[in-house]
């Protein structure tokens, strides 16, 4: 090879170098990428040396607010809270700054918050019924099954707010609206049987590693200014009751709307497939009663490498997943 | 605002302050002036938490805030400008343009060994020297492990300036930390080599052209 091809290589694959540092290329890109380092060494120290400076910085301890700050910020919450025209002025003046700010036609986020009837005027009674769904749902006053919920919001949003199938799951929400915050606290594993059935896929244990503290669903969203995009369920990861900064994201779509890809495995009897987005963040893509769910882990401190259902991280979305689906076959009649 | 707001507010956003305080030390360089920092970013949060849209990422959305807070109260102080330009003026040294592609001198390989014997103080210093966009950008990446999508969107700029913010801006720290490595004779100084390097150096140019937007 001369130099001549090294240096019509290397362009090539100059604009590709920096996302395949930081993981965010696709996987076809990223074994180019690595190929091509494999054969050239400059191109190597390039990488090595980002690689370096990332993991160095990755590895510093992170800085700790101080405790009077955060009740500083308390504080003023309070104040603000306690003087309504100031937060109201505020909210009516400048924009600068803030991220966004255009009105949007989220109802669930419109309607955050108002614990009483309110004078916005809602286009339908499903949309108020979404949107109460949400509200429900992220304060934590669960009284069904988050699956249920999701199911409820993402036939709401497909359907054109007319739930079609689980309509007595999306009743039992608006008519329980009693508080149990402990509700959506991961129970010990239960012993359901599976109802999928195996493929010729990787069968693998049981995670050993269970939910730490469990999961707590503390936010729900359903595109209604997009049907496609389904609904989503967001979850706080905890530890010893309180949030450990990781989040489990559960994206529902129609089944067969966009084709998973990922390493498939067999565990507590369903299919998964295996996967890591852009970033690096574990993703476990599997299928029940139609939907297709895209459930993410973000905000793990040390991201895993490759995609193997052993790993800390996808053994827990296994286990998250597997009581999901448990969970839900148990409320199907 | 509402109990329901000010608990979705506590329970979502408040959970950011470390990382929030982090980000505002390495910008201000100074405590009680990051404390300053979050808690205005943190008020402005807010007031305009109605506008947060749900679904989307919470900590882009707050470094976002920060960041304008910052740029709105403190940037026009023009604080810290002489250490800004002394080490811009840096960057040819570092290639030509800055070029994307390799590094222009044969600095060793680097070693975790090394990074360990390096103190976290050290390595603040550095990254609170490197300018503030390319500091900012690796920040976000580095310890904050935002996607580039979501640092185009704090920063306000391309995707492809993201990359090429956080090349430098890593390329700046690799070398302020090698130097510093070899004052304590932890590594051997680096030796130039740019015949080798120039034919397969790739300019910011191309590297612009082709990068992903």
């Amino acid at each position: 090879m001369s130099l001549e091809d090294i240096r019509s290589e290397c362009s090539d694959t100059a604009a590709l170098l920096q996302p395949y540092v930081d993981g965010e290329l696709g996987a076809t890109e990223q074994e180019r990428v690595a190929a091509h380092l494999e054969a050239c060494r400059p191109c190597r120290a390039a990488v090595q040396e980002q690689h370096w400076v990332r993991a160095t910085l990755r590895a510093v301890q992170r800085d700790q607010a101080p405790a009077a700050l955060r009740a500083r910020i308390v504080a003023e919450l309070d104040a603000l809270d306690q003087d309504p025209a100031a937060s109201q002025a505020g909210a009516s003046t400048s924009h600068a700054g803030i991220p966004g700010t255009l009105p949007h036609a989220d109802g669930g986020r419109a309607a955050r918050g108002n614990t009483h009837p309110h004078p916005v005027v809602r286009p339908s009674l499903w949309s108020r019924a979404v949107a109460t769904l949400a509200d429900v749902a992220r304060g934590g006053m669960v009284m069904v099954p988050a699956s249920a919920v999701a199911v409820g919001l993402f036939f709401v949003a497909r359907e054109g707010m007319v739930p079609v199938e689980p309509s007595a799951n999306l009743g039992a929400a608006m008519s329980s609206p009693s508080v149990h915050p402990s509700r959506k606290q991961a129970d010990a594993p239960t012993e359901t049987s599976p109802s999928a059935k195996p493929k010729n896929d990787l069968v693998v244990a049981p995670p050993r590693s269970p939910m730490h503290g469990g999961v707590q669903l503390v936010h729900a969203r359903v595109a209604d200014d997009d049907p496609h995009k389904g609904a989503s369920l967001h979850y706080d990861v905890l530890r010893d009751g309180r949030p450990t900064g990781q989040r489990v994201v559960d994206h529902q779509v129609s089944a067969g709307a966009r084709p998973p890809s990922g390493i498939p495995v067999v565990f507590g009897g369903h299919r998964y497939l295996l996967d890591q987005t852009a970033v690096g963040d574990p993703v476990l893509h599997y299928e029940v009663g139609g939907v297709a769910h895209m459930v993410v882990l973000e905000g793990s401190l040390a991201r895993s490498p490759s995609a193997q259902p052993d790993l800390p991280d996808f053994s827990f979305l296994l286990d998250f997943a597997d009581r999901n689906i448990k969970e839900r076959a148990a409320e199907t009649p | 605002m509402n109990p329901t707001a000010r608990h979705e507010f506590e329970s979502t956003a408040l959970p950011q302050l470390d990382a929030l305080y982090g980000a505002a030390l390495r910008l201000t360089r100074n405590s009680a002036e990051a404390e300053d920092l979050v808690q205005d970013a943190y008020v402005r949060a807010y007031r305009f938490w109605h506008t947060f849209k749900s679904g989307t990422s919470v900590r882009a959305w707050l470094f976002t805030i920060l960041r304008n807070t910052f740029i709105n109260r403190y940037h026009r102080a023009n604080r810290n400008r002489a250490a800004r330009t002394d080490l811009e003026a840096q960057l040819p040294a570092l290639g030509p343009e800055a070029a994307v592609g390799h590094p222009n001198s044969r600095v060793p390989a680097p070693d975790a060994a090394l990074a360990a014997r390096i103190t976290r103080e050290r390595i603040m210093t550095a990254l609170e020297s490197v300018p503030e966009d390319y500091r900012m950008a690796v920040i976000l990446a580095d310890l904050e492990g935002l996607a580039y999508k979501e640092i185009a969107e704090v920063m306000d700029c391309p995707i492809g300036t993201v990359m090429s913010r956080i090349y430098r801006g890593r390329r700046l720290l690799h070398k302020l930390l090698h130097d510093h490595a070899v004052e304590l004779g932890l590594a051997e100084p680096a030796s130039d080599d740019d015949e080798a390097v120039a034919t397969n150096t790739v300019h910011i140019e191309d590297y612009r052209q082709r990068g992903r937007a």
